[in-house]
Order: C-alpha cells, then sequence, then structure tokens
C-alpha cells in the first residue's frame, strides 16, 4: 500500500525517479560523465574501483545513477547490478578504435540477459572532442543495434564529457522513453 | 600485458642474513604472522594479487587468468577452478575517493582440512565426515591428502575420526589490510591505489596496523620499494619478536575476565605496576623480564607491552621503522581487539534490531535471521570493526566454532565486496551445512539491498535505518524509492519525512531519549522502517506508542549508556550485569510454559528464546560458574532472611539457628569450591566482580514484563551523589555481599562494636599478626580461650576492662539474640543454652569460612588488588582482626569449617556447555549431594581425629 501511495504522489507532483546503470569499457569516461551531470564539473579522474552512484535530477526525473568500474575483472560482476534497472548507458570511447570490439562484446553481454530485456538502451559515443573519434553513426552502425535489438529502445547519442555535450539529450531521450516504466 | 600474482617463496628468498640463526628458527617454529600479500588497482584489470610472501596462501594461487578478459565470461566467484579474488577485499569499494586517507579492512580465512586449503567461508564438517569415512573405506590414495590427520584415521572408529577432526579445528587466519591511494600524474589514469595485508592467527591483529601503514606508505612512496623485497622486510620485522609473553597472558581467560571486569583503573595500574609484587606473580616470574625470548627488548608500561626490534636488520625499509616498538595491550578486552566506539555506533543499532528480535515467534520455527549492515560513509575500517562488535557480542571467536542460537553456525564477514555474493549464496544454499546459519556480513556497496535473498535485515549505518526483508517483499520494483527515502529523511521536514515514510512503512520505533528516558520506546507493528530516534547527537523523537513490542531489561538500559556516552569497558559491564541478572531469574523461574520452551535445550538457548536481545557472554554459561552464580543466590538470599529475622521482635533461636546452618552450608560449599582449584577462584572472582543487584529480579519477571513505563531510577540505588544509573548499576557489590556478614546482625551496639573493634585494633597492635613471631599467635590464641570463657559465662565482668574483651564483645554481640540471652542464661534451661550456644557457633564458622575466602581471594595477585579496593574500611578492620583469629589452630572453628578434600571424578570444573537444562540441573544436584557426603565424611574424619 505504501509503496502506491509514494507512487500516486509523484504522480501528483509530475516526478519520477529510476535506476539508471552506467557500464563501459575501463576509461571510457563513465565517471566524467556522471560527475560532469552531477556536478557540472570535471572531477579529477582516477579509476573506479568498485562504483559510484549519484543521483542527478533531469526536469521531473530523478536518476539515481549506478557507474560502475569497467576493468576486465569488474565487469563479471556488473551483473550484480541489474536489478531494478530502468535504463541501460553504455559508454564507448569513440577514439578507441582498438577495443570498440571489444566493447561490443561485453554491451551484447549484457542486454542478452533477461533481467536486462526489458530496459532502454542510450550509447553514449564520448569523446567526440577527439579528432580521431568515431561519429555517433558510425558508431551505431557498428553495433548493429538496429539489427540485433529489434525488441528494445535504444539509442546512439554523440557525448563530450569535458563540455556536457550530447548529456542531457541523452537523459532526455530515457526520460521520454521510459513514460511508463 | 596480464599481470599475474607473483608468489616469492622463501626459498627463493632465504631468510634476511642479517636475523641469526636462532631467530630464523624461532621465526619458523613460532609465526606471528603468517602471510603476507600486496595488491595493486590495475588500470585495465582492476583488483589484482601482487606479491604473496612466503608463498601462496593454499587456495589463493592465481593462475593466468585470461578468461577474465573475454566478455561475457562467467563470474571468477562462481568458477570452482578460480578462487575468489581476495584483491577485490583488499581494495574495497570507493577507495580511489580519499587520496591519502590509508583504510582499513578486515577479512578471515578458514582452513579447510580436507583440500588442505584456506577458504572464506568456513569448510564443511559433512564433507570432513565423508572424506573420513571414504578414505576408511576405500583406503584410496585420497587418503593421503589427510596426511597431517594419519594418526586419526588409523583408527578404527570413524566417528571417533571425525570427531578428532573437528576438534582439532585450526584457528582461521585473520588478516588486517590497510590500502591507499596516491595521486600521480605520471600515471595514466592519475592514481596509484595499492594494499598490502598480513594474515595471522593472532585475534589481536590490530596490534600490527602502525607497522603495516608505514610500510604500505614507504611501499607508495617510490616505485623502487614497491618490491617483494619490502613485504619479505616487512614479514621478517613482525616474526623476529617473540609475542609469548602476551599471548600466554591472552589465553588464560579467566584471568582475562578478571581484568576486563576492573572498572577502577587505579587497580589495573597497581596490577601492571612493574615495581609491584601483583604483575610479577600475573606473569609468574620472579624477575620482570626486559627481553623477549628472542633477545628483542620489552617495556612494559600501565597495560601495555613494547617489543622493541632490536635483533632486526632491514634490508629495504627505513631503519627508523625497527626503533618504533609494537605496543600490545596486556589485556585482552575483547575476543577479538577492536577500536570502535560501542555507544557511537552499536548502540544505536542494537536499540533498532533488538526489537525486531523480540517480535519473532521461534514457536513457528526458528530461521535464522541474517543481517547485512551497509556504509558509503564511513571508512571500511569502521564498518569491519562494526561487524566485529557485534560478533564479539553474541561470543564469536571464542570458542573453537562460531555457533550461536541452538548450536547454528553464525557467519562473521566483516566487509564483503559485491564479487563475493555468489560465494556466500553458495555458502548458504538449501543443500549446504550452512543453510540455516545466522550471518553478520558487512559491505561498503548499497547495491547489496537489492539482494534480497541473503538478507533479513539491512542495517544502513549513514542512515541510521534498519530494514525488514519480511516486510520489503518488492524491494527491487521500489528500491529506487527507498533509497531516496533515506535522503528525504534526511532532508526534509519532519512533517514531509512522516508523508513520505509512510509509502515504505516498515516500521517504526523511535525512542525517545529525552532526559527521562523511563518513558521509551514504542513500536508500530504495521511499519518497517524503523526510524530509530537514538542517533549520534540529535534529539530524539517520541514514538506512537499505541503498539510496541516489549521492551526487556537490556534494552532499557541502552539509551541511558547512549545518553551518558560510556566507554566500550561500561558498556561491556553493563551488558554483563544484565545477562548475568537474566539468567539468574531464568534459573530460578520454575518453568517457561507460557513461551513454549523445548524441553531439551541448552541454557544458553534457553536464555536466546526468552530473552531475544541478541547478546550473550557465553562464559557464564559453563557449569563452574552457574554453580557459583548458583551458590552466591543462596547466600544472598540466606542473608537476607537472617536480615528479616533479626529485625523481629521476638527472635526465635530454632529459626535463627536453621538460618545461620543454611548460611554455614552455603559458606562451605562455596569455600569447598573456592579453595579446590586456581580456575575455581578466578572464576569465583570473576563472578563476584560482575554480580548485580538482584533488587529489579525480585521485583519484575524479566521474561515478561515490559519496561516502556518501568522506572529505573527507582530500582537501582545510586552508588554515590554524582553516579549516573548506569555507573550505579554496574557498581561491585560482589565483595560488599561477601563481607557484610563479618559486622552485620549487631545493629543494636554497632556503635559500640565499631568503638570497641577500634580500640582493640589500636591496643592489638603490640600482637599484630606474624607468622615470623609465633608469640603473637600465642596471645591471640589466648584471646580465643578468653573469647570461649566469654561465650559460655554468665557474667562479664573481668573481661570488661580488658582489650581482649573488646575484642570478644565484637564476635558475641554479633547477633544481638545470642548477647541480650546470655545475661538471663541462669533463667534459661540448659537446652537453650545449648542452642544459644551452637548459634555462637554457627556465626563464627560462617565467619571463619569467609574469612578463608576472602583469605583465599587475597592470595591471587589481582584478588589481593580487589579486596584492598573494594572491601570497606570498616569491614577491612574487622577482617584483618578476624584473620588473626582464625589463623590459630585452637579456633574454636576450625572443625566446622575445614574444607573437605574432593575425590577425583567429581565434575568440579567443567569446561563444556550444559547440553539442556534438565541435565545442568540434575548434575548440579549430584554436585551438590556429593558435596554433602564429603561434608559428613570430613566431620566424621574430625571427630575421630578429635576422639583420637
Amino acid at each position: 500500500m505504501g509503496n502506491s501511495i509514494s507512487k500516486t504522489l509523484g504522480r501528483l507532483f509530475g516526478s519520477r525517479e529510476m535506476k539508471i546503470l552506467m557500464l563501459g569499457l575501463d576509461n571510457a569516461g563513465k565517471t566524467t560523465i556522471l560527475y560532469k551531470l552531477k556536478l557540472n564539473k570535471i572531477k579529477t579522474s582516477t579509476p573506479t574501483v568498485g562504483f559510484n552512484v549519484e543521483t542527478v535530477k533531469y526536469k521531473n526525473v530523478k536518476f539515481n545513477m549506478w557507474d560502475v568500474g569497467g576493468q576486465a575483472r569488474l565487469r563479471p560482476l556488473w551483473r550484480h547490478y541489474f536489478p531494478a534497472t530502468t535504463a541501460l548507458i553504455f559508454v564507448i570511447d569513440s577514439n578507441d578504435d582498438d577495443r570498440l570490439i571489444e566493447a561490443k562484446e561485453e554491451l551484447y553481454s549484457i542486454i542478452s540477459e533477461k533481467e536486462m530485456e526489458d530496459v532502454v538502451l542510450l550509447v553514449w559515443a564520448n569523446k567526440q572532442d577527439l579528432k580521431n573519434a568515431k561519429k555517433p553513426q558510425e558508431i551505431s552502425e557498428f553495433l548493429e543495434l538496429d539489427r540485433n535489438l529489434k525488441n528494445q529502445q535504444w539509442c546512439v547519442i554523440g557525448s563530450n564529457a569535458l563540455t556536457g555535450q550530447g548529456l542531457v539529450e541523452g537523459l532526455s531521450w530515457i526520460s521520454n522513453n521510459t513514460n511508463n516504466k | 600485458m596480464l599481470q599475474q600474482a607473483q608468489t616469492i617463496k622463501s626459498t627463493s628468498f632465504p631468510p634476511h642474513s642479517t636475523l641469526n640463526n636462532i631467530n630464523n628458527d624461532n621465526t619458523t617454529l613460532r609465526k606471528n604472522i603468517e602471510f603476507i600479500l600486496s595488491a595493486v588497482f590495475d588500470n585495465r584489470l582492476g583488483p589484482t594479487i601482487k606479491y604473496q610472501y612466503p608463498k601462496s596462501i593454499p587456495g589463493f594461487k592465481y593462475p593466468s587468468s585470461s578468461s577474465l578478459l573475454s566478455p561475457g565470461s562467467p563470474n571468477n566467484s562462481s568458477n570452482p577452478d578460480e578462487p575468489l579474488n581476495l584483491a577485490n577485499l583488499m581494495l574495497p569499494n570507493n577507495v580511489e575517493k580519499t587520496p591519502g586517507k590509508a583504510d582499513f579492512t578486515v577479512f578471515i580465512l578458514y582452513h579447510n582440512k580436507i583440500t588442505q586449503t584456506y577458504q572464506l567461508f568456513p569448510p564443511s564438517s559433512k564433507k570432513i565426515k565423508n572424506a573420513v569415512v571414504h578414505s576408511s573405506a576405500n583406503n584410496t590414495p585420497k587418503y593421503d591428502k589427510l596426511k597431517r590427520y594419519s594418526i586419526l584415521v588409523e583408527d578404527d572408529e570413524t566417528a571417533d575420526k571425525v570427531d578428532a577432526l573437528k576438534t582439532t579445528a585450526e584457528a582461521p587466519l585473520f588478516f588486517i589490510n590497510v590500502v591507499n591511494t596516491v595521486l600521480d600524474e605520471t600515471n595514466d589514469r592519475g592514481a596509484i591505489i595499492k594494499s598490502l595485508a598480513v594474515g595471522t592467527t593472532l585475534k589481536n591483529f590490530n596490534i600490527f596496523k602502525p607497522l603495516l601503514l608505514m610500510t604500505l606508505h614507504f611501499y607508495m612512496l617510490n616505485p623502487r620499494y614497491s618490491t617483494a623485497q619490502t613485504l619479505i622486510d616487512c614479514f621478517n620485522m613482525l616474526n623476529s619478536l617473540d609475542l609469548s609473553i602476551v599471548q600466554n597472558l591472552h589465553s588464560k581467560d579467566q584471568l582475562q575476565y578478571m581484568f576486563n571486569s576492573i572498572m577502577d583503573q587505579s587497580v589495573l595500574q597497581t596490577l601492571f605496576d612493574p615495581n609491584k609484587g601483583n604483575f610479577k606473580k600475573i606473569l609468574k616470574c620472579k624477575i620482570i623480564p626486559h627481553s623477549d625470548e628472542f633477545g628483542n627488548k620489552i617495556l612494559f608500561h600501565n597495560e601495555t607491552i613494547h617489543y622493541y626490534f632490536d635483533l632486526f636488520k632491514p634490508t629495504i625499509l627505513p631503519k627508523h621503522f625497527s626503533k618504533i616498538p609494537l605496543q600490545v595491550s596486556l589485556i585482552k578486552s575483547d575476543p577479538i581487539n577492536i577500536s570502535l566506539n560501542y555507544s557511537s555506533y552499536v548502540l544505536n543499532f542494537l536499540n533498532q534490531f533488538i526489537p525486531f528480535l523480540q517480535k519473532l515467534d521461534f514457536s513457528k520455527g526458528i530461521k535464522p535471521w541474517k543481517l547485512l549492515v551497509t556504509s558509503t560513509n564511513e571508512t571500511k575500517s569502521t564498518l569491519s570493526d562494526f561487524i566485529i562488535a557485534l560478533s564479539n557480542l553474541v561470543s564469536c571467536f571464542t570458542g573453537k566454532q562460531n555457533n550461536y542460537f541452538m548450536n547454528k553456525h553464525i557467519l562473521i564477514f566483516p566487509y564483503m565486496d559485491i564479487s563475493i555474493i555468489d560465494a556466500l549464496r553458495k555458502f548458504l544454499e538449501p543443500t549446504s551445512e550452512f543453510h540455516d546459519s545466522f550471518t553478520i556480513v558487512g559491505t561498503g556497496n548499497p547495491i547489496f539491498q537489492f539482494q534480497t535473498d541473503i538478507w533479513d535485515y539491512y542495517y544502513d549505518m549513514d542512515s541510521e535505518i534498519l530494514y525488514d526483508a519480511s516486510n520489503h517483499s518488492n524491494i527491487n520494483s521500489n528500491s529506487l524509492e527507498k533509497l531516496t527515502l533515506q535522503q528525504e529523511l534526511r532532508n526534509s521536514s519532519t512533517s514531509l519525512k512522516k508523508l513520505f515514510a509512510k509509502p515504505y512503512t516498515v516500521t517504526t520505533i523511535s525512542s525517545n531519549n529525552s532526559s527521562n528516558h523511563d518513558n521509551l520506546t514504542s513500536s508500530n507493528n504495521s511499519i518497517n522502517i524503523i526510524n530509530h530516534g537514538l542517533q549520534r547527537n540529535k534529539s530524539h523523537s517520541v514514538l506512537n506508542p499505541s503498539s510496541h513490542s516489549r521492551i526487556g531489561l537490556l534494552q532499557k538500559f541502552i539509551p541511558y549508556l547512549i545518553q551518558e556516552q560510556h566507554d566500550n569497558q561500561t558498556v561491556i559491564a553493563l551488558f554483563k550485569r544484565v545477562n548475568m541478572l537474566q539468567l539468574i531469574f531464568l534459573l530460578n523461574s520454575p518453568t517457561n510454559k507460557n513461551i513454549n520452551v523445548p524441553n531439551e535445550m541448552s541454557l544458553q538457548d534457553e536464555y536466546l528464546w526468552v530473552y531475544k536481545d541478541f547478546i550473550i557472554f557465553a562464559e557464564f554459561f559453563t557449569y563452574s560458574e552457574l554453580h557459583i552464580i548458583r551458590i552466591l543466590i543462596t547466600f544472598e538470599n540466606n542473608l537476607q532472611l537472617l536480615v528479616k529475622t533479626k529485625a523481629e521482635k521476638n527472635i526465635s533461636n530454632d529459626k535463627l539457628y536453621t538460618q545461620l546452618t543454611t548460611l554455614l552450608e552455603t559458606t562451605q560449599e562455596l569455600l569447598s569450591f573456592v579453595t579446590l582449584n586456581k580456575s575455581n577462584l578466578e572464576r569465583f572472582i570473576n563472578v563476584l566482580q560482575d554480580y548485580p543487584t538482584l533488587r529489579i529480579c525480585h521485583e519484575y519477571d524479566l521474561i515478561k514484563h515490559d519496561f516502556n513505563n518501568t522506572s529505573l531510577s527507582k530500582l537501582v540505588r545510586p552508588a554515590n551523589k554524582n553516579a549516573s544509573l548506569v555507573e550505579s548499576f554496574i557498581e561491585n557489590l560482589g565483595f560488599n555481599l561477601l563481607t557484610s556478614f563479618l559486622i552485620s546482625f549487631d545493629t543494636k551496639e554497632q556503635s559500640k562494636t565499631t568503638t570497641g573493634l577500634n580500640r582493640s585494633q589500636s591496643l592489638f597492635k603490640d600482637f599484630a599478626p606474624s607468622r615470623k613471631n609465633k608469640n603473637n599467635l600465642m596471645r591471640s590464641s589466648s584471646v580465643k580461650r578468653l573469647l570461649r570463657i566469654h561465650n559460655h559465662s554468665s557474667s562479664s565482668d573481668v573481661a570488661e576492662n580488658t582489650p581482649q574483651v573488646l575484642i570478644l564483645r565484637h564476635k558475641a554481640d554479633t547477633f544481638p539474640s545470642v548477647s541480650s540471652s546470655s545475661g538471663s542464661s541462669d533463667r534459661t534451661d540448659t537446652k537453650e543454652i545449648n542452642l544459644q550456644s551452637t548459634i555462637e557457633k554457627r556465626i563464627l564458622s560462617i565467619k571463619h569460612n569467609l574469612v578463608r575466602i576472602i583469605y583465599k581471594i587475597e592470595r591471587h595477585p589481582v584478588g589481593q588488588v580487589l579486596v584492598k579496593r573494594y572491601i570497606k574500611d570498616d569491614i577491612r578492620e574487622v577482617y584483618d582482626f578476624l584473620k588473626i583469629e582464625f589463623s590459630s589452630p585452637l579456633s574454636p572453628t576450625e572443625t566446622a569449617a575445614s574444607i573437605p578434600t574432593v575425590p577425583e571424578g567429581i565434575p568440579m570444573s567443567p569446561q563444556s556447555f550444559s547440553s539442556s537444562r534438565k541435565d545442568l540441573v540434575k548434575e548440579l544436584n549430584m554436585i551438590e549431594e556429593q558435596q554433602v557426603q564429603l561434608k559428613i565424611a570430613s566431620a566424621k574424619t574430625s571427630q575421630d581425629n578429635s576422639v583420637v
């Protein structure tokens, strides 16, 4: 009963909350994005040992954003963060050609999990400020999401964590595509 | 690219050449630390074990794990062929957020006798059994794996083998780990994160913290120091000390219990003063040692011993490291030593947790609870200490196995990473031997809140909110809101809090921590977040008293402890007294029909079943302690009866005689017990120190009474004007109880007696007691003869004018009825005279017994200081006098108070726990019967001797 009251209150005030899981290979820029959104600052980047969790408010939505470390030995632990996730944000270093395949494999590994079959997927093609960075379109084509992900909503957006480019757009897209969640 | 954990074999790195051979030999034989490890956060791989010394921990040898790089590879924790990554425990979550601030974690490894490896969870005893049976039946090559236990395996009886394997349980290895982050611009990720851990069987592993911290600092200072040699130096340095003095002292449980019960710092200072004899006796040495067995200098300072690393010569570590002594407390204050303040953290938790336990209905079946504690704000050191503090309160790590309630295992995991969660699930899975274990697990990751299958209670240390899983059926879908709620509770107004609290409605208990604690706590059963109210440095909200669970005595005291901000020693002292008080009540409660306690249950289980207040001090639940407690209760009750009789206008000598006889028997029983062996004496002193006031016990049904609206201040007499309620409750009453008889029962002539005694004392100086001076004893015995004359004569004219008689008057006046009736003895019949005479003898015999008991205590190095500190001056004077009196072999009470010898086979001091209450009572009765028989035998012997 309590939960329904809470939801009713949320509807009355037009507010929503959701759990966002932000994953990606190490050094993709996940933590930088998180703190750019949270604090609008570039926090000195150190590798994430475990996770970061922050609440980011955008319009009438509270995003509880979980940023989990992307090192090889931390990736098998990602699945423990899946429960109750509304949206998955997968961050890719667009400038790191060598690891794109690795990133793609990790992404498919995640979305093939049953717990993640209903989540919406946002891919941030990060580090667009770098000269050799692949464009969002190129990343999208490389990931072949249109071919392999027909039952889930997905979107690839170019981003630059240093300037904040594409970040709000990404949250807006999630907000607009999770109205019924 | 892949980094592999490096094992530096001790053979490839011979012990440091500067360590002499003797040291190396001893290091091999008796290590202070068994392993040293280092871990590093690899920017690509993540947490990685870098070095292990002197070898890989069996069971944690890390292979080249290319599979870890392959996407979608199974979790390493679920792969039975790969060991759990200890680096995850050594590099805790969020350590990168506090660069420059070192933090500590603790983890425990258990030895598996079958595989001869270590593991993070206790090994299954069933597997051990199966292995033994299998080996015994088939005599297969696997048998070789049990080489260490070949003697056991060769035995015919499989059961015996299994038992033997069980009983030879090895102490777990405790790992204390220090971790730090150093910002480094040369690193491609801007920081270096490293850790060092040492594994030891010593439960006071915290002593290594300072040196470990210094070594890590050095290790991270420069890449050229980040070598195996730094670890080897640290390992050799710590093992270059011989800690046997302190280990020996810590191994003496009874002595440690006594130390822990001492609340007066001056007593401790006296005890541990190297210049005083008590300390030598405690150490059992004629001369205070100035070096350890290896030759390192040691110093004793207050209650600590300082070990200097004189013999160790470092290879790479700076020389100044060895100048700083290792400081070890001689007092083992807890099963596992911690530095956490109970008042700040633990008490707030208990105040919320106990009401939940109170609601458990065991009659429907016992489902062990699983507690998960999380904190992202507190250091991991605080979190680990918090978990260990809870484990201390349930007497974990005090025996061979960690069993709590109904012989069910309790798992203690001070810091757990998410990588261990599958292993935890496996440990608790239905087919596991440990599926119905209690668990207390600490974590720094709130994602555990979503894993509702592994906890029943989830405590958020940061917000001090306790969640109950039974009311969180839909946690996954609502968890987001719950997390937000925590923030709302902290950030919003009270009314808003209430509004938002409702949806979660898990509980609520809030306690009134206002100045009047007597209006405490109530709870609403329909709610499922416990909204404490006893937060640190916060005013406390009042609960809705509409419906609440019963508040037991222990919980009633908690707000007082919090408000008065007591130290850990005081907190434990109070808990011990409540534990004993409730135990006393339980022992005296005839049946527990209303609470449906099963018939066959150990007393400790029955206690937990009945009180459900979490805390248990296992030392009170042994036969010996229970025996002492029972005697003391009888003694106190008899004393009270005598006081009542004394207050009567017409005192019946028959009644008096009966009561005195009972009291005499009690003191004889006590005397027999304490004189039997040193262990018994120490147990007695320990119980005496923790013996509580029974007043609450007499006033209320401690099992059923709800103390919510009960005023404790009316039940606990203030020790003095300035004493708080807690201080008054933990006042040392035992010695007063034991000695009060020495000056009691002379109310009418108290002042006269005291004056007389004082006079006699001053006059008695001339023949003060001295074993060297036989003349003194002669004079003393002559006084006794006078006493006999006085007691049996109707006139005291002669005696009135002599100092001796004043002393005698004191004795005779100890009971007014005797004095008053003696004046008219010529009008009483012979029978009455004989009865009076017997009564007087009884009184003297009781005093004689008590003096001997106190004297026995006094001969103990700790007891001596306690007697001096806790026996009041007036009683002390009487005691000193009586001690001289009774030291004469011509004492009239010699026979009555003679100590019977106890033949072999009588279980006077068993260590094991009771199997059931029924058995316990049976055995206690048996002991009593045997003692009565012994008394009779002793009396006969005495009679025979006197005839001869």
